[in-house]
């Protein structure tokens, strides 16, 4: 089994989507997986921004090149278009401001991919709905109080934020029960969603 | 201290002294890149360096970019700062305010300078510990006492424990070499030395085109070379392209960190270094 069919099914896609010897820079990079993929079958240079020091050392050890930052603020080191591509996976809904994330993404990068969990799919929907409290699902399975996740977003949403900041959706990808699915009706039965953008 | 200095033989037959060539950081990398030479080594697997030898390492990076494959630069910096020189000049300072420094001719006077450099060394140890590591270790705490005396003996643990230290490094430190070594230290500027005939040299211009890994590492409480030092070292690699990997390691022991058993340290360099 290849390292990239091994990966977060988001990660795979954006794995498959990567052009084979690009610039790749990970934005919360975790312990390096998808970096490591690329590099190795896909001959890319990958680089990685990873908040926790440790994962970062897991990185190190892995002979990756990850430096340990805060995408909030950190994303402003890196030159103008320095990479093929800017990759956030699972991390916009976390940003204090996901809208500026996603400047400085199409900025230090041609194209951008970014995941995120949907917040409108229908069992979070229903959960608040007939729950009426914040939705603890198999997507989002952290309490309102203990959540990372400070800016929960929808596939529609990000539609907009992207057409707000005049960037073009080069492609999506829809993810539920850890397979994809098609994109008809995605915003209600997409668990996991991921763009590919550009300006 | 080193292949030669201050108190090596010149050719009159008296020690250099204060006739030393003041000499810098990249002279002394210099001087090892010659060793390899000499040894028939053309690149070296990995240089790694903490403190001032990390400032040698990324030396050796910038001007002989294709002697080492990785570069690992552990508690460490691009340029020394007007802390760094300020705390510096105090050392020296003591040193030669010392009678018998004697302009730095006392290696046949029989006397030497030992107070002064044991000053010196007080100082700079203070800049090698944290106010949490200080705390830790000695508190208000007295040494051999139960009462404090109203007088200007050594009454806390902390005094005690520098003037240990000062007067332990006068027994293997020439205090000339420390002149020589601090001012190399203070001389240090990366980016100045690959700026353009017109000067405001950016620091990234230093790793144009290397192909070597670099590993930056800083701990979070050392404030000699704190982080944001490390973080403008590996911003100036990351805009010249190069490898780079950079992390902050929480340890309570301010730049000694560095020195000392670290758990997460050692798998960071066991893993770069394999």
């Amino acid at each position: 089994m290849s390292l990239v069919a091994q990966l977060r099914p988001d990660l795979a896609a954006i794995a498959k989507q990567v052009k084979p010897g690009s610039r790749v820079l990970d934005i919360g990079c975790g312990d390096g997986g998808l970096m490591a993929a690329i590099e190795a079958e896909k001959g890319c240079d990958a680089r990685g921004l990873e908040l926790d020091p440790a994962q970062v050392g897991l990185c190190v050890a892995r002979g990756l090149s990850v430096v340990q930052g805060d995408a909030n603020s950190d994303l402003a080191d890196y030159p103008d278009k320095a990479f093929d591509y800017a990759i956030l996976s699972q991390t916009l809904q976390t940003a204090t401001r996901p809208d500026l994330m996603l400047d400085e993404l199409l900025r230090v990068g041609a194209k951008a991919f970014v995941s995120f969990p949907n917040f409108a799919h229908w069992r979070t929907r229903t959960a608040l709905m007939l729950g009426g409290r914040m939705p603890v699902t198999r997507a989002l399975p952290v309490t309102w109080y203990e959540t990372q996740n400070i800016h929960h977003v929808t596939i529609e949403d990000f539609r907009d934020l992207a057409k707000a900041k005049g960037a073009t959706i080069e492609g999506s990808w829809y993810f539920a029960n850890e397979r994809a699915i098609g994109p008809v009706g995605a915003n209600w039965r997409a668990e996991f969603a991921v763009f590919e953008l550009s300006r | 201290m080193g292949s030669s200095g201050p108190a090596s033989i010149a050719a009159d037959g008296k020690p250099y002294a204060m006739r030393f060539p003041v000499i810098t950081i990249r002279d002394m990398v210099r001087g090892l890149v010659a060793l390899l030479d000499g040894l028939g080594i053309e690149e070296l697997h990995a240089v790694v360096g903490g403190s001032m030898g990390g400032m040698q390492a990324l030396s050796l990076a910038a001007n002989w970019p294709e002697r080492a494959a990785r570069v690992l630069v552990i508690a460490s910096t691009a340029r020394h700062s007007a802390q760094n020189i300020a705390f510096h000049e105090v050392g020296r300072q003591a040193i030669m305010a010392d009678p018998a420094w004697a302009d730095g001719d006392y290696y046949a006077t029989g006397a030497r300078p030992d107070n002064g450099l044991s000053v010196a060394r007080m100082a700079a140890h203070i800049t090698y510990l944290s106010e949490e590591g200080l705390t830790e270790k000695f508190g208000r705490r007295l040494q051999d006492r139960d009462a404090k005396s109203f007088g200007f003996d050594a009454d806390f643990q902390v005094e005690s424990y520098l003037r240990y230290q000062g007067s332990g490094f006068t027994q293997r430190f020439d205090a000339n070499s420390y002149l020589y070594i601090t001012r190399a230290m203070d001389y240090f500027d990366l980016a100045e030395e690959f700026s353009g005939e017109e000067g405001g040299g950016k620091l990234g211009d230093a790793f144009v085109g290397t192909s070597a890994r670099f590993c930056i590492v800083s701990f979070d409480t050392d404030w000699l070379y704190p982080t944001a030092e490390s973080r403008h070292v590996v911003h100036a690699l990351n805009a010249s392209g190069a490898k780079v990997s950079f992390v902050e390691l929480s340890a309570p022991n301010g730049h000694d960190s560095f020195l000392l058993a670290h758990e997460q340290l050692d798998r960071v360099v066991k893993g770069f270094v394999e």
